[in-house]
């Protein structure tokens, strides 16, 4: 997963991490921004949804983390493991914040495949109109509920999902 | 000077929220202790107008980032006017006291004057109180607030207000209630609702923060302090327009009653009584998740 920043935000943390000034994150800048400024996610599960069916879940953990900057631009990619986890050769990927903080977007290509042929992967960025996701806009933080039914109080978002699909 | 001196412990108060409870921002924090307060206001809306919002304030980021050629004899002129076009964007968007002054001019006689008057003060303070903020613990700890910080110390001073602005407005309605039968004067009223725009507009303004802080990022105070108060000036005219916009209602309902004195000071008591109803109830709206928030954090 890569991700790139606003101005706004990318500012804040250079400002804050990138200790030397030198317009790049050494070993140590980035072990501190990793602690300092993205595994907090975790409570957010990492801002990404995994849909197989009507079954959605978060990524239980990243790794490979990295962070670097370019013209004052913040990237991070980071690595979701898939390895204990069966979606079969079909799935739904949605970026998007359910605490309300952060907007997501995707870039007009939001797929790059590696390590397998391209023609083996097709995708398509798709509004889930019968899955939506329902979200506490009052949540407290930390609450990590994922709510399948609309119930008092809850808005209810229609992010953009990748339909992702490797063929046989 | 007593109501100077409870702004000053009020902003002072935010100044010295512990560094444990300032994180807003997903990004930041201690996973494992976390203690945070969302936003307690309602940041709804998208499209052209939000994106807007977002497009000048990427230009100024970008401006004080060093991507635009800053050496130009313009540059302080654009950046201005940048300011100046994104303090009215952000001022009409949620916040800004829009709500507190529409309802404290529907309740009141005013002059144009000084509507506009009480609108570039509410506006003023607002952006006044972000250099405030930024500026003591700049002197006094030798730090720069990062943004994510101020967006929460945002947080925590919009739901320490709104929870303070909601018990005032109960208790002003509680004397209004009995000034029924009194029938003081509005200009007697004038000072208490001049106390509650005061108090509402301490709060930080977090585009002001975010204006002053990339200013700093680059190194550069008198620019961002010049950016706040070309901010505060956008924000005046919108805060201005909903309190013009009030007092128009009110002339139409005043002239719709006609000139019977006792019916006319009637109608002004049960305009007060409303407007202070409408400030309580959306203080209470606005506050909740910041109250449920710290419930959520202390059990």
């Amino acid at each position: 997963v890569n991700w790139e920043f606003d101005r706004v935000f990318s500012a804040d943390v250079i400002s804050m991490f990138d200790k030397n000034k030198d317009g790049n994150f050494d070993a140590k800048e980035k072990k501190e921004i990793y602690s300092g400024a993205f595994i907090s996610l975790r409570d957010y599960g990492y801002f990404i949804f995994l849909r197989k069916g009507a079954s959605r879940s978060n990524p239980a953990s990243v790794s490979e983390f990295n962070a670097w900057q370019e013209k004052g631009i913040l990237h991070y990619s980071f690595f979701i493991p898939f390895d204990n986890v069966k979606f079969g050769r079909d799935i739904y990927i949605t970026v998007f914040d359910r605490s309300y903080y952060c907007a997501t977007g995707y870039t007009k290509e939001p797929v790059h495949v590696s390590g397998i042929s391209e023609r083996n992967v097709s995708y398509s960025v798709e509004t889930n109109k019968k899955y939506p996701v329902y979200y506490d806009p009052m949540g407290a933080p930390g609450d990590r509920t994922i709510y399948r039914k609309w119930k008092p109080g809850l808005e209810t978002a229609y992010p953009d999902e990748i339909h992702l699909t490797v063929k046989e | 000077m007593k109501r100077i001196l409870s702004a000053g412990i009020l902003l002072f108060a935010i100044i010295c929220l512990p560094a444990s409870l300032i994180h807003a921002n997903p990004f930041f924090g201690d996973a494992e202790k976390r203690s945070v307060a969302p936003p307690p206001v309602f940041m709804t809306g998208s499209g052209t107008f939000i994106n807007l919002q977002f497009e000048f304030r990427d230009k100024i980021a970008a401006f004080l980032s060093g991507e635009k050629n800053r050496e130009g004899e313009r540059f302080p002129v654009y950046f201005l006017l940048l300011s100046f076009v994104y303090g009215m964007l952000h001022a009409a968007g949620p916040g800004h006291r829009k709500t507190v002054v529409f309802s404290l001019f529907l309740s009141r006689k005013a002059s144009w004057s000084e509507v506009a008057g009480a609108g570039f003060l509410s506006a003023a303070i607002h952006g006044g109180s972000s250099l405030a903020i930024i500026g003591i613990l700049y002197a006094v700890e030798r730090r720069v607030l990062s943004i994510a910080q101020s967006d929460a110390v945002y947080a925590y001073a919009e739901g320490i207000t709104f929870l303070i602005l909601a018990i005032m407005s109960l208790a002003l309605i509680s004397v209004a209630v009995k000034e029924l039968r009194t029938h003081n004067t509005e200009e007697e009223r004038t000072g208490r609702l001049y106390r509650i725009l005061i108090v509402s507009s301490i709060v930080p303004c977090p585009g002001a923060m975010m204006v002053l802080l990339l200013a700093l990022y680059s190194g550069s105070m008198a620019l961002g302090v010049a950016g706040i108060i070309a901010m505060s000036f956008g924000m005046g005219i919108v805060i201005s327009l909903c309190g013009l916009a009030a007092c128009a209602g009110r002339t139409g309902v005043f002239s719709a009653a006609g000139t019977d004195r006792g019916r006319l000071v009637s109608i002004s008591h049960a305009l007060e009584i409303a407007a202070l109803s409408v400030i309580f109830l959306f203080s209470v709206l606005m506050a909740w998740p910041f109250v449920r928030s710290l419930i959520s954090m202390l059990s």
